[in-house]
């Protein structure tokens, strides 16, 4: 198990520097490493290449994979607790309600950028807790109305995402909602870096400490109860933890999916499902993932094409093979 | 380890009682059947005293404390009944469960951990399943998981629900054994729903009668006879004893 982990460690190491040099524009590895050593000497004179790899690139890479580890490992997290491997983040409404949050920025406030990071956050963890507490009100079944608020919660905040793109200008507006929903990294920054992970990785933090008992509650309330583990606590636990993640996350990229629900199915099936391993292998596969995608993502075309997009292209027949493979002859 | 329940009753829809003033009392070192019909209550009894479900009236006391449940005391440990499963988890991973009232709350199984789930296993005979998936094990096997689970907590109290119910019967004779030695060697006590007079009568020191209109509880020898299972069932017996014969044991016979 660990050797698998110590593995993807190896590869992620490997892809994150590849990506640093590949792209639209190619920089020598040679000139990589040349512009790392230059900032630990501090020897001065920025080239155009330090630039890019500096300013451009390195947060591009971060934020690949602390949206990709999060988003895995939230994903794993939620299918552990709501016992389904089909679940994602997205199932309490988190990214309807953050899509919203970031469309209404950019209807009111079109020039800020810090404003929408805040509003997208905000209504993203407020969407959850709304569908938490719709859930509360049923005494019996708690999952099952978990799933079904967050459903419906989800729709409510799409459907006022719908209004906005109805009523917003078509020539700016419009498209900057349209193509932000669609999620990407453009843009990214190390203050972006900084601003995120903060809930992503407070929120990793605390799947890591809770991955031992998330395998007792994929048990089930009452067994889980007869073996020592407060369902209803440690599940509010894994749900804070994993919005605290996914609002991070959709807050700096825009609405990325599959990856939540996608790896963990894959490393599924390479580790097992325990989540002591399972948690930090999805996170590191996660990551390589999306470092990889959003590779392709800025090299493949002139224009960037949004990820959001190439991970379900990419995502629809790795599940499908994943799910088919055991029974293909 | 003393469990109590004093004067118990409970109800679900307020108007017939499923539990009426029940009192009994289970030190350690002692197994008790539960006996009854379908539908009587006996799942229910387990539930009301674990504390899944509240007792309308009456309290229900560990060790002398007056508790709202059992079910989540380190003392206790419930075995389910092993129907097919959905969990992808390894037998080793699925024993090592049974530690978690042992493991400090947000902390992650140790060594010591490990080498209780591998005594667990070896002591019910399953540690060579260990690395197998368990929705690849038969009924048997699970049912033999549930019961090293609970034995790797180190628990006083097991209580288990019809462990037998989808076993054949060398399975179920080996299961039985099992909950016998290791409550003997142990000091274990255990409550056991079971559909099975024999296997009541063969493992238990102590047995539940539960009825429609009343329960009776007491040493198995005195109680557990054929006026009782007229009385609890309906159903006209003859319990043999066969020492006659030579073999130490008693069986049970439904007449029409």
């Amino acid at each position: 198990m660990n050797k698998k982990i110590a593995l993807g460690i190896i590869i992620l190491i490997l892809v994150s520097f590849a990506s640093l040099f590949l792209g639209r524009y190619s920089i020598e590895p040679r000139e990589v490493i040349e512009a790392f050593s230059n900032k630990i000497h501090n020897v001065s004179g920025e080239s155009f290449n330090s630039a890019v790899i500096w300013d451009i690139r390195i947060p591009r890479v971060l934020l690949n994979i602390l949206v990709g580890f999060g988003l895995s490992v939230a994903g794993t997290s939620f299918q552990g607790i709501f016992k389904n491997n089909l679940v994602s983040p997205d199932i309490l409404g988190v990214s309807s309600g953050a899509g919203f949050g970031a469309a209404l920025a950019l209807l009111l406030f079109p020039g800020s950028s810090k404003l929408l990071l805040i509003i997208s956050f905000s209504i993203g963890i407020l969407s959850v807790a709304i569908s938490y507490l719709i859930a509360k009100i049923k005494v019996e079944d708690s999952v099952l109305s978990l799933v079904l608020s967050g459903v419906i919660v989800g729709s409510f905040f799409n459907a006022l995402t719908s209004f906005i793109k109805l009523i917003a200008d078509t020539e700016s507006t419009l498209p900057s909602i349209t193509y932000w929903l669609m999620g990407s990294f453009t843009g990214a920054s190390m203050d972006k870096v900084f601003l995120a992970s903060v809930p992503i990785i407070s929120g990793i933090v605390i799947l890591f400490i809770l991955r031992w008992r998330i395998n007792i509650l994929s048990l089930g309330d009452e067994e889980a109860k007869s073996l020592g583990v407060n369902p209803k606590r440690h599940r509010v636990l894994v749900i804070m933890a994993s919005t605290l993640i996914t609002s991070g996350a959709v807050m700096v990229s825009g609405i990325i999916g599959w990856i939540g629900m996608l790896i963990p199915n894959i490393c599924r099936e390479i580790i097992g499902a325990d989540n002591r391993y399972l948690i930090p292998f999805s996170g590191i596969v996660g990551a390589v993932f999306l470092v990889l995608v959003d590779l392709i993502a800025r090299s493949l075309t002139g224009t960037e094409i949004p990820i959001g997009i190439l991970t379900a292209i990419l995502g629809a027949p790795m599940f499908i093979y994943t799910y088919t493979r055991r029974d293909i002859k | 380890m003393k469990l109590e329940m004093k004067n118990g009753c409970f109800s679900y829809d307020g108007k017939t009682n499923i539990l009426s003033n029940i009192n009994l009392e289970i030190d350690h070192n002692t197994i008790v059947s539960v006996l009854g019909q379908n539908g009587v209550g006996k799942t229910t009894f387990l539930k009301c005293l674990l504390g899944i479900f509240k007792l309308n009236s009456g309290e229900i006391y560990l060790d002398g404390s007056k508790v709202d449940q059992i079910l989540n005391k380190k003392e206790v440990a419930y075995v389910p009944q092993a129907g097919k499963t959905n969990l992808p988890y390894r037998v080793n991973d699925l024993v090592l469960m049974g530690r978690t009232k042992l493991i400090p709350p947000f902390s992650m199984p140790k060594k010591i951990d490990e080498e209780k789930s591998k005594i667990a296993m070896e002591e019910v005979g399953i540690y060579h399943l260990k690395d197998r998936k368990c929705t690849e094990l038969s009924g048997g096997q699970l049912q033999m998981v549930y019961l090293a689970r609970a034995i790797a907590g180190e628990s006083q109290l097991i209580i288990l629900d019809e462990p037998e119910a989808h076993l054949d019967f060398k399975n179920q004779k080996i299961i039985l054994d099992k909950i016998l030695n290791l409550s003997k060697s142990k000091g274990i006590s255990c409550i056991i729903n079971t559909h099975s007079p024999e296997n009541a009568m063969s493992i238990s020191d102590y047995t539940l009668f539960l009825g429609k209109d009343g329960y009776e509880y007491g040493l198995t020898e005195e109680i557990l006879n054929e006026e009782n299972i007229e009385v609890y069932f309906g159903m006209k017996s003859k319990i043999l004893d066969l020492k006659s014969m030579g073999i130490n044991k008693k069986t049970f016979v439904l007449l029409d």
